[in-house]
């Protein structure tokens, strides 16, 4: 039996919490397609400008690889949780009897629950610094809403979300949690907005997709001057998010331990790339898994173009995998993975082959939900769900490796309980 | 109206027309015109006159196009590396070490995006990443005082467009020689 101190790294040592971001961009093989206006009659891009705080556009389009986290968010990370634990998941290793060993980087014990808040933080802060009164933003399963109501509460600002519907009516309590922390939730498709009355027009019982939500919040911020939160997909989040991988970096280096595999799921993409990235370029050799929902099959089945981030076509067009921005995806629980395309620089290292995806359907993950709960005693989100069951897949599959396999559980499901009702 | 009339013969006719005054002229084209022409086109382009090209996409839309092509432009005339913020720095090292010319270094991350930048950081990203190579800007210069910070950061040179076009758009001839002459005027200062 190894000692105590080698199983779980105490989430108290704030050493471990890095004051630098890592942006990945610079670091690609190959150069990011930029987002581009498809009707040459409007720009989008330029929109990016009236509807974000400065400090993340420069972010978003910066070669630095490393910006120098504020002080402040610093100081929140802490309190929020930071550093997350990594641990060795010990009873999940004797259930599946696997040889090697298989490491968790645990995402789900921030005070919201997820990786969101990793992003939601600086977002909410910088608009606040830049004098907006309030923030709005989408939500799929309701962790990128709750982030953000905790964040505008922190920052001492309004936020207004805009809520998939399918979600909303399967999970009342998120719209509870989020009311609670100060926010406005709607369920999307909604009346607020012009884009919500025509799909409304069209089918009025419309289950809602995360792509229109995102239409309907970047609409109402720029009817009421509000600043838009992005939840993923922007290499913006998925520079804030890498806190994940630097965090595991030197909790690794503690732990003395070098992993053979990483895995995590992909909704838009950014708890994944988040934790990859950093990882990436410490373990070159390492295999890399981006778990993503058989119902939502984007890299399998979808295609690598230029395609809107959102389904009313207000933002800009970007270079990903997509299954088109008009893509309705099934009603799963993980509604996070509801999402029609995926990040630019994860899209591009899918496409080269760098990183492999694997598709996993909601049964599956069901199970893999359960033997995580009873091996480990977290519930874990339905979207982690995903990366959960991948890794399980791969640790039967490669039982005598003795490999070293770790995972990003991106978030806990406490509020996801319907999903074990049926 | 100057652009209605314009056909892309008449570019063969300046270069030419510049290069007898010693002029260096160089073509930008799409990718695509490559692709479908092949070398042809770009020995034509060395036959009007013009010293190299730049090709903005290649290195986003068809990456794996470049490490052949470019070797095979460099044995016609100089192939411009277009690098900008989001060109990587393998990128730009491994391009760089195939051409041998001036660097084109867009401040911005394409057309039609008007970033925040910090003109210091992103001219010592480059110039420190080519040390010693001819490196000049442009994608957004709207002033005369950006022009004079630019140089002064060390820039060989500015690349002016979208403001030099609009003045003709407006068939407003004279603040498109007003500017140009107070861009000459910054360069002799700077000498
Ligand atoms: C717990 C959890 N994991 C993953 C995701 C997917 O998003 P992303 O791919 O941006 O990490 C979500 C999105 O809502 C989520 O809530």
């Amino acid at each position: 039996m190894p000692s105590m101190r080698k199983i779980m790294l105490s989430s108290q040592d704030t050493a471990i919490i890095p004051n630098e971001w890592y942006n990945v961009v610079p670091d690609l093989p190959r150069q990011l397609p930029p987002p581009v206006d498809r009707d040459e009659n409007k720009s989008s891009i330029q929109l990016l400008n009236q509807i974000l705080p400065k400090a993340i556009l420069k972010q978003e389009f910066t070669f630095q690889k490393y910006t120098r986290i504020p002080e402040e968010v610093q100081e929140i990370y802490a309190q929020i949780g930071r550093p997350t634990p990594l641990f060795r998941a010990h009873g999940l290793e004797k259930a599946l009897d696997y040889h090697g060993k298989i490491l968790v980087k645990y995402e789900g014990a921030t005070i919201t629950g997820s990786h969101k808040i990793n992003t939601a933080i600086p977002q909410a802060f910088y608009a606040r610094d830049e004098g907006s009164s309030g923030v709005v933003t989408e939500t799929g399963a309701g962790q990128w809403g709750t982030a953000t109501t905790v964040a505008a509460s922190l920052a001492g600002i309004t936020s207004k979300v805009f809520m998939v519907r399918v979600s909303f009516n399967q999970k009342p309590l998120r719209k509870q949690i989020m009311e609670l922390y100060g926010g406005e939730i709607v369920p999307s498709p909604s009346p607020e907005t012009e884009f919500g009355r025509r799909v409304l027009s069209q089918n009025p019982d419309h289950p809602g997709t995360l792509g229109i939500a995102i239409s309907e919040a970047v609409e109402y911020a720029l009817e009421h001057g509000l600043k838009y939160m992005l939840g993923s997909v922007f290499n913006s989040v998925l520079t804030h998010q890498s806190v994940i991988g630097l965090e595991s970096e030197k909790q690794l280096e503690i732990l003395g331990e070098t992993p053979d595999v990483l895995i995590g799921c992909v909704g838009g993409g950014s708890n994944f790339g988040g934790f990859v990235f950093p990882l990436m370029k410490k373990f070159k050799d390492a295999r890399i898994y981006a778990s993503t929902a058989s119902e939502v099959p984007k890299f399998s089945k979808g295609e690598y173009k230029y395609d809107y981030v959102d389904t009313a076509k207000i933002l800009p067009s970007i270079k990903m995998y997509t299954l088109g921005s008009d893509y309705v995806p099934e009603k799963i629980y993980a509604g996070g993975l509801r999402y029609h395309g995926a990040a630019p620089s994860i899209s591009m290292l899918v496409n080269s082959g760098r990183i492999n995806s694997s598709d996993m359907p909601e049964d599956k993950v069901i199970d893999a939900l359960k033997v995580f709960a009873r091996s480990q005693g977290i519930v874990a989100a339905p979207e982690s769900g995903h990366a959960i069951a991948t890794a399980i897949e791969y640790a039967r599959e490669n039982r005598e490796q003795k490999e070293t396999i770790l995972v990003n559980v991106s978030g806990h499901g406490l509020l996801d309980m319907s999903i074990f009702q049926r | 109206m100057a652009l209605k009339n314009f056909k892309p013969d008449h570019l063969g006719e300046f270069a030419d027309i510049l290069e007898s005054k010693g002029i260096s002229t160089y073509a930008l084209s799409y990718y695509s015109r490559i692709g479908s022409e092949g070398l042809d086109f770009v020995k034509s382009l060395r036959e009007d006159g013009f010293s190299g090209i730049i090709v903005p996409d290649l290195l986003t839309d068809n990456p794996e196009k470049s490490d052949r092509l470019i070797p095979e432009i460099e044995k016609i005339f100089r192939f411009i590396p277009f690098f900008n913020p989001a060109t990587p720095d393998g990128v730009i090292h491994s391009v760089s070490s195939m051409t041998s010319s001036w660097i084109y270094y867009g401040l911005q991350p394409s057309t039609g995006i008007d970033m925040p930048y910090d003109l210091e950081e992103v001219s010592s990203r480059i110039l420190g990443l080519v040390h010693g190579r001819e490196v000049n800007f442009g994608f957004g210069i709207r002033t005369i005082e950006q022009v004079k910070e630019i140089l002064g950061l060390g820039s060989s040179g500015v690349a002016i467009g979208s403001l030099l076009v609009q003045y003709l758009k407006n068939g407003d001839l004279n603040s498109f020689r007003k500017f140009q002459g107070s861009v000459k005027e910054v360069y002799l200062n700077a000498e």
